[in-house]
Parts: structure tokens; C-alpha cells; sequence
């Protein structure tokens, strides 16, 4: 009986593994990308031979590059499927829609998993620093935490290019934008105009970056270069609490939503293969 | 089968649909005929549920589109000339996913994709190959054997032989019998009349979102003086 469930479920994972591998070329121009890019952002620290300023915008990085690549997969999933000219035929398939969100998803998590572990490696080229003493394994209960609610995010998004087609792409885009900008991925909340702050409390990547900070020991006033002091696990439940109550609310509210969108797309007609 | 009953789509101040009605028994083929803009394609995405409909009912295999959407989906293969595959996979990687979703899996999906490329002509050697590989013809035959390949009671074909050559064209109005006669229900929607003739048991003339004419193909022959073409111009010509 599960296996009714797990096997359409599996079926998009393969089919979207397929398709990365057949555009593997494009896929190792954009990690190249992000590598240099990263380590442009991290070197910065470097030069200030700051060991705090550097793990912070280490760690911006790659949390950002693991969040932001898993919401894209997901809210790109529509649009890729314009591309192929797909749309109608996956959306007529025999699945409810939890099943397929939940397997283009899955693969989302995966490819950003590897993704971002590709990045790191490549970082480690250009920079050394030691993580001695830091929490680790917090950090990635504090990621997979987070990725819930950012697949929330993308759920919501994803329907966007249903709607308008152009314009849904673009406030994909924008919506990531925001986020980027209002998190604090590589610098204090508190440094934004004072009307962008409160934001900042919407943004489930806020809260995965303080707590990730505080496992990391990065502000600790007993860390130093060569050992950090990473804080236990159960001193960023708070941190941890909000983000479970968002991946809570906002994936069945993802759901909600694309399901709202794509009864009104087949009302008005705009569930189509192009445009 | 297929029973549509006053069937009407309306988008804000068009009526794309004006309250059709019409039936298809299994092994028929229902020829759904009419120029560009007639309500075609329209009818069919609601068969698909694809699009709701604005009131009357319809349903595909004895479920309810509008309710059983799932189970309609279940027992439906559509074929549309726009229709595209993934370019980047192979044909056995698209039929390998789509045959995912209709409890097709292991040696139980290998036959199917067996039955349906030795049913379309399509050689082992062919599924191997990315679609972007393959000519237009071969193309249409994946989304074919994509349509077919849970073997639904009911397939849509709308404008289906759009940009064939001659022997894929052929090969599909050979295939059309040849699933009618699996004891299938198919509606085979074009503007091109001389298909419509080889192929359709039933035809319906739609024109502006009306069903101006139904009956079997000999009694349209008949109408047109043993041709299809002209059945179909007098028939709209005198509905206008």
C-alpha cells in the first residue's frame, strides 16, 4: 500500500536526477560560480585576519547556498516544466499533489545537500580555519529544521509562474531577494534601516543563522582562532522552536496554497504548457 | 465512454463552450471536428481536467471530471499535437516515469513499454536514445506510448498528426483503429477532414463553442454528397 505512495514519489526524484545529470555541464558552471563567489565573500574575513568575521561569513554562505538552492528547486519546479513544455501531463498524472511536491522536493533537499557539500570543498581550497569545538551536528539538526520551513517558501512560490507565467519567474526571484537581504546572512539584523528589521522575524533563515552562530561558538568571548566554543544544542531551542512552528504552518500552507492557485489556473484557463 | 451532458466553459464574457452534449460508446472513435477556435481543444482539457467547466457535467469512464478528477485520470490517455516529452531523457527514462504513476513497476512496466513501442512501431534501440535525438515522427509516438501506456479506456487525440510526415501520420490513423478495436473509447479531434473519414465511427461538427451537427459517418457522407468536407461547410454554413 505504501508503495503505492513512495514509488510516484520516487518516480520525480529519478526524473529530476535524470534531467541534472543531462544538464551536468550547466550544473558545474553554476557551482563554480558559487565557489568563487563564496570564497570572495569569505576572503574578506580573511584579509581582516578577523577568525569571527570570517566563520560568519563562511557560515552565511553556505547556509545560504544550501537554503536558497533548495528553494529554488522547488519554486522553479513549475517553470522548468514550462521549459520542457511538460506542464499539462505532469499536472494530469494520477498523483495528488502532496506525492509530486513532496518528490520534487525531496530531490530538492538532496541536490542542495550535495551541492552545498561540493561547495565547502571547494571553499576549503582558499580558506582554512579551524572548526574545533564547534557544534556540528547542531548545525544539522538546526539545517534540516530549517529546510522546512524554506520548502514552505518554495511551495508558495512554485505556483507563482502558474499564475503569470513571466512575472511569476520574476517574483520567485524577488521573493529570494528579500529574504537575502532581510536575514542577516552575512551581518547583524541589527545594521538595517530600522524599518527593514522587523522583516527579519518573518524570515525562518534569521533564526537558523543565530542559532547556527551560537552552535558554532563564532560570537563566544572564550573562543579563539584554534577552538571555539560551540554552545549545546539546548541552548537555541527557541530558535529551533519557531522554525519547527514555521515549517509546521507553512508547508500545509504551501500545500494550501498551490492548491488554491491551480484550481483557479484551471478555472481561468492558464494551466498551460508554455508561456 | 465518454457522456457529455450540456457541457459550458465561459471565461469572463467569452463563451468558449455553449452547453454540448454528446456520448461515446467503448470501440468508437467520435470524430470532434471544427476550425480553429470552435471549442475543441477546450472540450477535451475538461475531459482531461485540465480546465473546470462552468456548468453541465461530463465524465470519462464513469467518473465525474469535476469530482473524480483523480480516477478520471487514472482511466485517460491524451495526445495533443503541442504536446511535448522531456527533451533531456531517454524514451524509456519518459515512459519509465510516467508509467510510475499507474502502479506500473519492475518486469509488469518493462512489458507495457514492450506492448506499446511494438504497437507503435517504435524499435528497442529508438527508447535508448534522448528525444532530442529523435525525428518529430518518433517524437509523437513517445508521447504516444506515454498516453497509452497504463492502457486507458479512453484516449483524447487533438490534432495529434500536427507536423508529421506522411508515414508517422500512417502509422498514428493505423493505431487509432487499432486501439478502437482493444474495445477503447477515442475522440479524434481535427480540422482535417480526410482523417476524420478514415478513421472516426461518429462525428460532431463543432462551430463557436456549438455542437451543430452529430450523427454516424456514412449519414454525414451522405449530408455532403460523399464528402466529408463539404457535409461539414453545409452544415455550418446553414447553423450560422
Amino acid at each position: 500500500m505504501l508503495e503505492r505512495y513512495l514509488r510516484p514519489m520516487w518516480a520525480f526524484v529519478f526524473r529530476d536526477w535524470h534531467l541534472t545529470r543531462r544538464y551536468m555541464s550547466w550544473v558545474a558552471v553554476f557551482v563554480f560560480y558559487a565557489i568563487v563567489n563564496s570564497a570572495t565573500i569569505a576572503l574578506i574575513g580573511k584579509a581582516q585576519d578577523d577568525f569571527r568575521l570570517t566563520l560568519t561569513l563562511l557560515l552565511g554562505v553556505l547556509l545560504w547556498s544550501f537554503l536558497s538552492a533548495m528553494y529554488n528547486e522547488i519554486a522553479n519546479s513549475i517553470s522548468y516544466e514550462r521549459w520542457e513544455g511538460t506542464l499539462e501531463y505532469t499536472f494530469m498524472a494520477p498523483v495528488s499533489r502532496l506525492i509530486h511536491l513532496s518528490g520534487v522536493s525531496l530531490f530538492a533537499i538532496i541536490f542542495s545537500v550535495f551541492r552545498t557539500i561540493v561547495i565547502l570543498v571547494g571553499l576549503v581550497l582558499f580558506i582554512q580555519v579551524s572548526v574545533n569545538g564547534a557544534n556540528l551536528l547542531g548545525v544539522l539538526v538546526v539545517l534540516l529544521v530549517a529546510s522546512l520551513a524554506f520548502m514552505g517558501l518554495g511551495l508558495m512560490a512554485a505556483i507563482l509562474p502558474v499564475m503569470s507565467p513571466e512575472n511569476g519567474a520574476q517574483a520567485t526571484n524577488i521573493f529570494q531577494g528579500i529574504l537575502l537581504l532581510v536575514s542577516g546572512i552575512y551581518y547583524p539584523v541589527s545594521v538595517l534601516p530600522s524599518w527593514v528589521q522587523p522583516l527579519a522575524y518573518l524570515s525562518p533563515a534569521t533564526y537558523a543563522l543565530e542559532a547556527c552562530r551560537k552552535l558554532m561558538g563564532i560570537n563566544h568571548p572564550d573562543s579563539t582562532p584554534d577552538k571555539l566554543v560551540g554552545a549545546p544544542l539546548s541552548t537555541v531551542l527557541p530558535e529551533l522552536g519557531v522554525l519547527l512552528l514555521m515549517g509546521v504552518v507553512l508547508i500545509p500552507l504551501g500545500l494550501w496554497v498551490f492548491h488554491t492557485a491551480e484550481m483557479w489556473a484551471k478555472r481561468t484557463g492558464k494551466l498551460k504548457r508554455t508561456g | 465512454m465518454i457522456e457529455v451532458d450540456n457541457l459550458q466553459k465561459a471565461y469572463r464574457k467569452l463563451h468558449a463552450i455553449k452547453g454540448i452534449s454528446f456520448v461515446v460508446q467503448p470501440g468508437e472513435v467520435y470524430g470532434l471536428l471544427g476550425p480553429n477556435g470552435a471549442g475543441k481543444t477546450t472540450t477535451l482539457r475538461i475531459l482531461a481536467t485540465l480546465l473546470k467547466p462552468t456548468s453541465g457535467s461530463a465524465k470519462v469512464a464513469g467518473f465525474d471530471v469535476a469530482r473524480e478528477s483523480l480516477a478520471v485520470r487514472r482511466n485517460l490517455g491524451i495526445v495533443n499535437g503541442g504536446m511535448k516529452v522531456y527533451d533531456k531523457l531517454t524514451g524509456y527514462e519518459v515512459l519509465d516515469f510516467f508509467g510510475s504513476f499507474y502502479d506500473l513497476w519492475g518486469p509488469g512496466l518493462k512489458e507495457r513499454i514492450a506492448w506499446a513501442a511494438e504497437l507503435l512501431h517504435i524499435e528497442q534501440a529508438v527508447l535508448s536514445k534522448q528525444v532530442k535525438d529523435m525525428s518529430t515522427g518518433m517524437q509523437q509516438k513517445i508521447v504516444i506510448a506515454r498516453a497509452i501506456l497504463h492502457q486507458p479506456q479512453v484516449l483524447l487525440l487533438d490534432e495529434a498528426t500536427a507536423g508529421l510526415d506522411v508515414f508517422a501520420r500512417r502509422a498514428l490513423l493505423d493505431f487509432v483503429r487499432q486501439y478502437a478495436e482493444l474495445g477503447k473509447t477515442l475522440i479524434y479531434s481535427t480540422h482535417v477532414m480526410s482523417e476524420a473519414e478514415e478513421v472516426c465511427d461518429r462525428v460532431g461538427f463543432i462551430n463557436k463553442g456549438s455542437l451543430v451537427y452529430e450523427g454516424r459517418l456514412q449519414e454525414a457522407l451522405e449530408l455532403g454528397s460523399g464528402n466529408l468536407e463539404r457535409a461539414f461547410i453545409r452544415r455550418l454554413e446553414e447553423a450560422a
